[in-house]
């Protein structure tokens, strides 16, 4: 039975309520849509207590890890309720134990940019197998800004040791990112990597450089401005706070900050109004305890914008910031909030989210249960070069427009994902992989995909069941094309009574000339399923189709 | 730096041997191989393609358009080129105040000698880097308007590239790009007929550049892989028939990527398979795009806007002086620019293009701790091609400073702006203000006599302007003109440096021929410009009074 967002109102009570109204339904799935102002009343912050069923379960597993693999599916229904599953997913992530490092790096300082690429790699597979935990890497390395490339290029910085130093900030964020915020912005201010891209290794006293100290406040903690416009602070702040955090250096030979006491600002600073000899900690402390609303509401849109959509509501955000305060800046337990709350299961939701580069990619590996070989990781790092979107590579100190709160005119960030050279771009990328031109030479094998989720005998149910799993808003949305031809074969005609037009055009693009009586799946003398080259072929085209539907770029 | 992995995948290769016509086979290969997909997959980071379909808006918005009946002019083959410099450049050490003391004090390490600069007065130095500009400054195709800024300068990156984008006050907050604007006004016809190529072109840079109140209008370009699948696919999506709510929101906008992605295309296409570059270009990112610019004007593209981008220039840390990173970032800009006015030079389409650099802000006039400098206030404006070339404005004399202590700007950028679209695009003085809110200054750097071409057979002309007799002339001459039907007319007399100097006629005149005398008695000596103006378009001509 599916969720409805119905609100009943008194005649005479003005219709701030609205009333959501029932358009179509097919085989218990609806899509409701609201015929009204879409000023409508969303649920709030309260536990989402509703029908926990496939619909719900794969937004959250959708959203908290890389796309919607099987196993995470089945695992996520086995709760009760939402509130269950979410524990249990951030519990999961929370005690997983941090990677091996890897050869290269016990070795010693490494400036080799292909050990940069070794950490990409990992982090991929991570993704694949893994969720929300290398997920919430991805959230911090966003917000957290540091990129390689700015100190490899730069002689006087670690050109000898630049992919150590990233890979001690990478682990840095598996360390913090389900824990205290405060924490973790005192330890991310005084790592390494940290303190060569934002030059705060050549602060001292006398000769400020206040790119760090800008930053502080303008991406890690405050923002410019507050909720309602405010500023934040001013010029006058930021050339306190940069006198304030001077003193920090970098011990290339233990890949670490250190504060160097002669280097350091001594004397009094005014912040925010307030005096006191400042150092990193007391600033950073003096941060969070003046303007505690505002770090809150910053951190809590960021995350919002990362999981529930590209356009923040306020209200929701300024009620997740009175939690977040309240939990201490406990990252875990915001999450945890924010994950089991009625808004995050609202269905306008569903599909709301424009997918990133990686997002795209390691969905589609994830869905379609295709391995990353080393071949593959290249690939696909390559291309998500080419796509704007290259691991512990952002494209600015803002990290990627594309995973942030709106831009100051509107524009909702996750548009940047998107143009009309790098849609097409994801289109030949997709079919790469599965045609074997990424490398592998060897093409998709769908037999076991379809076996795992659907009927492999049956293509109306695999086109049907392949089409919701791999897209994550209702079939009668995504803009499936009428197809008016009949079905191909002149021997019977199939019993459509009682199935959607989706269903019945999803079928004919899946079988094209193959009748539908002969579409089968075969068996060898082992007992294993498999499929003849044609029927193979034909899915493989089907997963094409799909994945360049717009409604593929939606997650 | 480079993204792509050359070694990888060489189709990605920027060295492109065979990019002049000399090398005839290689250059044959190479216009295969540099085929649609590469060619246009190659750059980079682009706009939020939208289709000009707008279902959001109804078209009775075009009802406030005054300018229904306006067709487009004679002289509308000029195109601007405008080049983001992203991050901050440090104009001080861009145009050197050499004689300046202060200069030198202020930056004892990263301060560039006047026996280093290229020397553009006996206290201005460019520099050194910039050395392919130098014929440009000989030769007076290059402008350069010092201490451009505005009161209240900000220092943050994304605010102030918006107030940039934008042309706005430092306490506005306007959403639409001044192009976009401008581009609104250029072209009130564009909702009831869409034109089949793009209004303007990114190739990188600011989005907010394009934005108008009808949508984003700048598109980027698009690969073109799957373009007879995605036909036979059943073409296009319906970006309207969508939920009221943040999923329906993605999704037209998905939509609308994947319908925009063929809709310019074929212009595009059309243009690039037109026309290949002239000569050898750098590479990097900026020459490329530079080069894509130039190949679109010469293969007949009809856009008139197109925004390139170079990042890099937050120098925070170890800028150099003569050498060094900062030096690296002008070299390509002066390298860049320079190689495509070759290239448009070769067939005489130089005088079409006209080249802007901005930057959301310039840096700190101290250097800091790191051999670098943070962000500052004012920074000069260069403008190349057919220009009055020189210096515009005084440089700062760094005692006139802000409360950062950087010096306070003498120029406000929005007069930028308005020489350009007064002079370049011939925008009328309502449309003008439609486009930059307050009073600006025409500063005279645009060379206004720089006609294009002959207008072609193909427009059919209902007017007809002729050169004046005698000519050269002192001090009267007659100037005679044709008109197949009666029309409001005006004209109108211009000096060297674009003042308006007379109207001569502004009325409404009969259908035939037509002969006005012009006394320049009070006049000095000197070439002058005069323009007929008609509703059904535009043509100058050039006079010589000789005393």
């Amino acid at each position: 039975m599916h969720h409805f967002s119905l609100v009943i109102t008194k005649e005479d009570e003005t219709t701030e309520h609205m009333i959501s109204k029932e358009v179509k339904e097919d085989y218990g799935k609806s899509s409701i849509i609201s015929t009204t102002s879409r000023h409508q009343q969303l649920a709030g912050l309260e536990p989402y207590n509703g029908t926990w069923g496939k619909t719900q379960a794969s937004h959250l597993v959708r959203r908290t890890h890389f796309g919607l693999k099987i196993n995470t599916l089945n695992y996520a229904r086995s709760f009760n309720s939402a509130s269950d599953a979410v524990d249990a997913i951030v519990n999961n992530a929370l005690s997983n134990p941090s990677p091996d490092d890897p050869q290269w790096f016990k070795n010693g300082n490494s400036g080799d940019v292909q050990d940069i690429y070794d950490i990409q790699f990992r982090w991929m597979e991570g993704m694949y197998s893994g969720g929300l935990r290398e997920r919430m890497i991805l959230f911090w390395s966003n917000h957290f800004a540091v990129s390689y490339s700015n100190m490899n290029a730069l002689p006087d910085k670690a050109g000898n040791s630049y992919a150590s130093h990233m890979y001690k900030y990478w682990k840095l964020m598996h360390q913090y990112s389900f824990g205290n915020f405060k924490d973790f912005v005192s330890a991310m201010s005084k790592n390494s990597a940290m303190l060569y891209y934002l030059n705060n290794y050549n602060n001292r006293d006398g000769q400020p450089n206040e790119d760090f100290a800008r930053e502080l406040m303008e991406l890690f903690t405050l923002g410019p401005q507050d909720k309602d416009g405010n500023t934040n602070y001013t010029e006058n702040d930021v050339a306190e706070v940069a006198r304030a955090v001077t003193g920090w250096r970098v011990n290339d030979a233990t890949l670490s900050g250190y504060f160097d006491q002669s280097r350091f600002d001594n004397n009094s600073k005014t912040i925010f109004g307030v005096a006191g000899n400042y150092d990193m900690d007391g600033v950073i402390d003096l941060i969070i305890s003046q303007k505690e609303e505002e770090v809150a509401y910053f951190i809590c849109q960021k995350l919002y914008v990362f999981f529930v959509s590209a356009k923040p509501n306020k209200a929701i955000i300024s009620e997740l910031a009175s939690h977040c305060i309240y939990q201490n800046f406990d990252m875990a337990a915001v999450l945890k909030k924010l994950l089991s709350c009625a808004h995050f299961y609202e269905e306008q939701f569903y599909g709301s989210r424009i997918k990133s580069p990686t997002e795209v990619f390691m969905s589609y590996l994830r869905e379609l249960e295709i391995t990353p070989t080393s071949q593959l990781k290249e690939y696909i790092r390559l291309r998500m070069q080419e796509l704007n979107e290259e691991l512990l590579r952002p494209e600015s100190v803002f990290g990627w427009a594309g995973y942030n709160p709106p831009y100051s005119d509107g524009t909702p960030g996750h548009y940047s994902w998107l143009n009309t050279n790098l849609m097409p771009s994801r289109w030949n990328n997709l079919t790469d992989i599965i045609y074997g031109s990424d490398g592998s030479g060897s093409r998709y094998n769908p037999i076991s995909i379809t076996q795992k989720i659907s009927d492999p005998s049956n293509p109306f149910s695999i086109a049907e069941d392949i089409a919701e799993h791999l897209l994550a808003s209702p079939l009668d949305t995504v803009g499936i094309r009428e197809v008016e031809e009949d079905f191909a074969g002149g021997l019977a005609d199939p019993d459509l009574s009682g199935m959607p037009d989706h269903k019945i055009n999803l079928t004919k693009i899946l079988l094209g000339t193959i009748p539908w009586y002969e579409f089968t799946a075969n068996s060898d003398q082992d007992g294993n399923l498999f499929y003849e080259e044609s029927f193979a072929e034909a899915v493989r085209q089907y997963i094409s189709y799909l994945q360049q539907l717009p409604a593929y770029q939606l997650i | 730096m480079c993204k792509k992995d050359h070694h990888h995948n060489p189709k990605l290769s920027h060295d492109r041997k065979g990019a002049s016509l000399d090398d005839k086979e290689a250059h044959k290969d190479d216009h295969q191989n540099w085929s649609r997909r590469s060619f246009l997959s190659s750059l980079g980071f682009g706009a939020i393609g939208s289709s000009m379909l707008l279902g959001s808006t109804s078209v009775s918005t075009f009802a406030r358009s005054k300018f229904f009946n306006r067709l487009s002019r004679a002289d509308n083959d000029r195109v601007l080129v405008l080049i983001q410099l992203s991050g901050g450049n440090d104009g001080l050490n861009t145009i050197i105040p050499v004689e300046n003391d202060i200069y030198y004090q202020k930056r004892p390490t990263i301060g560039i000698r006047k026996q280093d600069s290229i020397l553009l007065s006996d206290d201005i130095g460019m520099h050194p880097a910039m050395s392919n500009l130098q014929s440009f400054w000989g030769e007076g195709n290059m402008a350069v308007i010092n201490n451009v800024g505005y009161s209240d300068t900000n220092r943050s990156h994304s605010r102030a590239t918006d107030i940039w984008t934008t042309g706005s006050g430092s306490n506005n907050i306007e959403n639409s790009g001044w192009a976009g604007r401008f581009l609104v006004e250029d072209n009130p016809d564009f909702i009831a007929n869409p034109p089949e190529f793009p209004l303007g072109v990114r190739i990188g840079g600011s989005a907010t550049l394009f934005q108008s109140e009808f949508g984003n209008l700048g598109v980027t370009f698009g690969g073109a892989n799957h373009f007879t699948q995605f036909l036979e696919q059943g073409g296009f999506y319906d970006e309207n028939n969508v939920p009221q709510n943040d999923f329906g929101d993605s999704l037209s906008f998905a939509r609308k990527i994947a319908n925009s992605s063929f809709k310019y295309l074929e212009s595009i296409q059309a243009a690039a398979d037109n026309a290949t570059n002239i000569g050898e270009y750098p590479n990097s990112s900026l020459a490329q795009s530079l080069s894509v610019v130039a190949r679109l004007i010469r293969g007949g593209l009809n856009t008139k806007l197109f925004l390139v981008s170079k990042g890099g220039f937050d120098t925070h840390n170890n800028q150099g002086g003569p050498e060094g990173g900062h030096a690296n970032l002008l070299g390509d800009i002066a390298d860049s620019v320079n190689a495509f006015y070759a290239d448009l030079g070769s067939d005489n389409l130089d005088n079409r293009a006209l080249t802007m650099t901005f930057s959301e802000f310039g840096r700190t006039l101290d250097e800091n701790s790191s051999n670098g400098t943070d962000h500052g206030s004012s920074a000069p404006v260069m403008v190349f091609g057919p220009v009055n070339g020189g210096l515009y404005g005084n440089h700062s004399d760094l005692t006139d400073l802000d409360n950062s202590g950087d010096p306070v700007f003498s120029t406000d950028y929005r007069s930028v702006y308005t020489s350009i679209l007064d002079d370049w695009f011939g925008l009328g003085d309502n449309e003008t203000d439609a486009v930059i809110d307050g009073n600006f200054q025409n500063l005279g750097f645009v060379d206004s006599l720089a006609t294009s071409s002959e207008p072609s057979q193909k427009t059919a002309r209902s007017f007809r302007l002729h050169q004046n007799y005698p000519n050269p002339f002192n001090p009267t001459t007659t100037i005679s003109f044709s008109l197949a039907q009666a029309a409001d007319v005006k004209i109108r007399i211009y000096d060297i440096k674009g003042s308006l100097v007379q109207t001569l006629v502004d009325q409404k005149m009969q259908a035939g021929d037509h002969n006005v005398q012009f006394d320049a008695n009070s006049l000095p000596s000197g070439t002058y410009l005069y323009k007929l103006e008609t509703p059904t378009g535009n043509q100058s001509k050039k006079m010589t009074l000789i005393k």
